[in-house]
């Protein structure tokens, strides 16, 4: 509200400006006013002005929302986070405008890998992260090995001085019957991106496709079995 | 829309009901169904065919997809799997990938493919199931038919998103179809909140054990038998559903 009164002033303003003179004081005022209301728009924009992407405000609330969503519908979803390797380096070589470039690039790579309900974020400078609602760990991980390899395919940069830009992935999926809160699932998928750093870059961790085959076939508990067991038993009542 | 045919313990009817159920639908719809059993084929056994192509050419050999498809005979279409392939019992992600885009395409061409998912919860298993709109899971009056029934219900609902359950009581007369039903259903619903939707039962029926030496269809010939009338019953059931798309259009890749 307070923005849009603020607007409205400051077209006043504009329109006025074509008919008297204002003195220098008022139009001082009506910058510093312009000033702050861009500022104030930026601490409330969602976007990530370079990439296009969300920022790390907004998926961090997003992640929020998945978890509680998950725990309420007992529903998974997942979560890839990736950082560009040696990201410095290029930097470095190439000159930070290089540097914006080619995170710009990997933007647009990951807005054309994902689906329209996924939802892709800059979380640090050059590192992305993707929610994926309702998706399991092996879509999710089909989704990074994708992006993994087109990245690694993508020629950033110009003809004369081709940049090729290698990620470190981690992925995991959010099972609401664990019981973690978004922050530490958001640590656990740290944990596996900073081991994929460590094991050399360019790799997704877990580096295999090693689907739920621990966890979720650990079966079906105790009470679960007792209760199927009435399925049958109940069946010798009757016959 | 896809269809899973899937049941966790194996040996309970999978085959020979998918191949039925795609003969029941087929007059009125277009169907296609998948022995997504990819490495050791059933459903060309079932019907005494030999493909010339398979799966295995369309994964190993990067041959279309639309090249592998057969016709049954009997009215419906047939992706064959290969036989005794072990790369492909456990597809890795690019096979999977290039299926998965095969199949999405497939989709648009017929109204229904149904999956005869092999046996078990493996990642295969599974990852047809996620594929799919719906997974029909089909028991025996048994304990361990129940058990397993139930732990890949759970499995594909806690951990891979399917909430989408048919239920199908095989060989098994009406009365204990739904006995079983019921009390399944009572235990799914308190561990797991879902209400998977009841498709009826086929009971035992000699004629549908003949028709399997016979290697053709139970509805091809004998459509008044006990078990093709469960069948064609099931397939009733079914349709429905079919006018609801895309329920899970985008949820996986």
């Amino acid at each position: 509200m307070e923005i849009e009164r603020k607007l409205r002033e400051i077209e006043a303003f504009l329109e006025a400006k074509t008919q008297k003179n204002l003195s220098k004081g008022e139009l001082w005022i009506h910058l510093e006013e312009l000033y702050q209301l861009c500022k104030e728009l930026y601490e409330q924009a969602s976007i990530d002005f370079l990439t296009g992407l969300y920022n790390r405000r907004f998926f961090e609330k997003e992640l929020e929302l998945c978890v509680e969503r998950a725990k309420r519908e007992r529903c998974v979803f997942s979560l890839i986070l990736m950082d560009l390797d040696h990201f410095k380096s290029i930097n470095d070589r190439f000159g930070h405008l290089a540097g914006d470039e080619v995170l710009k690039g990997v933007g647009k790579l990951i807005r054309e890998s994902i689906r329209k309900v996924d939802i892709p974020a800059r979380y640090g400078g050059e590192e992305f992260a993707i929610l994926l609602p309702g998706t399991s760990f092996e879509g999710a991980f089909s989704a990074a090995w994708r992006l993994k390899k087109k990245l690694r395919e993508y020629q950033f940069g110009t003809e004369e001085k081709p940049i090729r830009v290698t990620a470190s992935i981690g992925v995991g999926t959010y099972r609401p019957l664990n019981g973690t809160s978004a922050q530490e699932f958001l640590s656990e998928i740290d944990a596996l991106l900073y081991q994929a750093k460590e094991k050399g870059r360019d790799l997704i961790m877990p580096e295999r496709e090693s689907p739920t085959e621990d966890k979720a076939l650990e079966g079906i508990s105790f009470e679960e079995r007792q209760a199927l067991k009435g399925v049958w038993s109940y069946d010798d009542k009757h016959y | 829309m896809m269809i899973s045919i899937t049941s966790g313990k194996g040996g309970v009817g999978k085959t020979s009901f998918a191949v039925n159920l795609a003969l029941a639908l087929s007059p009125e719809y277009r169907v296609l169904l998948v022995d997504a059993d990819l490495g050791l084929a059933n459903v060309d056994v079932m019907l005494s065919l030999a493909p010339q192509v398979t799966v295995r050419h369309v994964l190993l050999e990067g041959r279309s997809i639309k090249a592998a498809i057969i016709k049954s005979g009997y009215g419906f279409d047939i992706l064959p799997a290969a036989s005794g392939v072990v790369e492909l019992v456990q597809p890795d992600s690019e096979m999977k990938g290039a299926l998965e885009l095969g199949l999405r395409e497939l989709d648009n061409e017929y109204d229904l493919l149904l999956f005869d998912t092999g046996a078990g919860i493996s990642p295969v298993v599974l990852w047809f199931n996620c594929l799919a709109a719906y997974s029909l899971v089909l028991y025996t009056p048994e304990p361990t038919s129940i058990t397993d029934a139930y732990a890949l219900i759970k499995v594909l609902s806690r951990d891979y998103g399917q909430k989408n359950f048919f239920l199908l009581a095989n060989q098994a007369s009406q009365k204990e179809g739904e006995q079983y039903y019921v009390h399944l259903t009572r235990v799914i619903n308190r561990y797991l909140g879902l209400s998977p939707y009841f498709l009826g039962s086929v009971p035992k029926d000699p004629e549908l054990e003949r028709s399997i030496r016979l290697q053709r269809p139970l509805l091809s010939f004998k459509r008044e038998s006990k078990a093709a009338q469960a069948i064609l019953k099931v397939g009733e059931e079914l349709k429905p559903f079919f006018q609801k798309e895309s329920l899970k259009a985008a949820v996986r890749f």
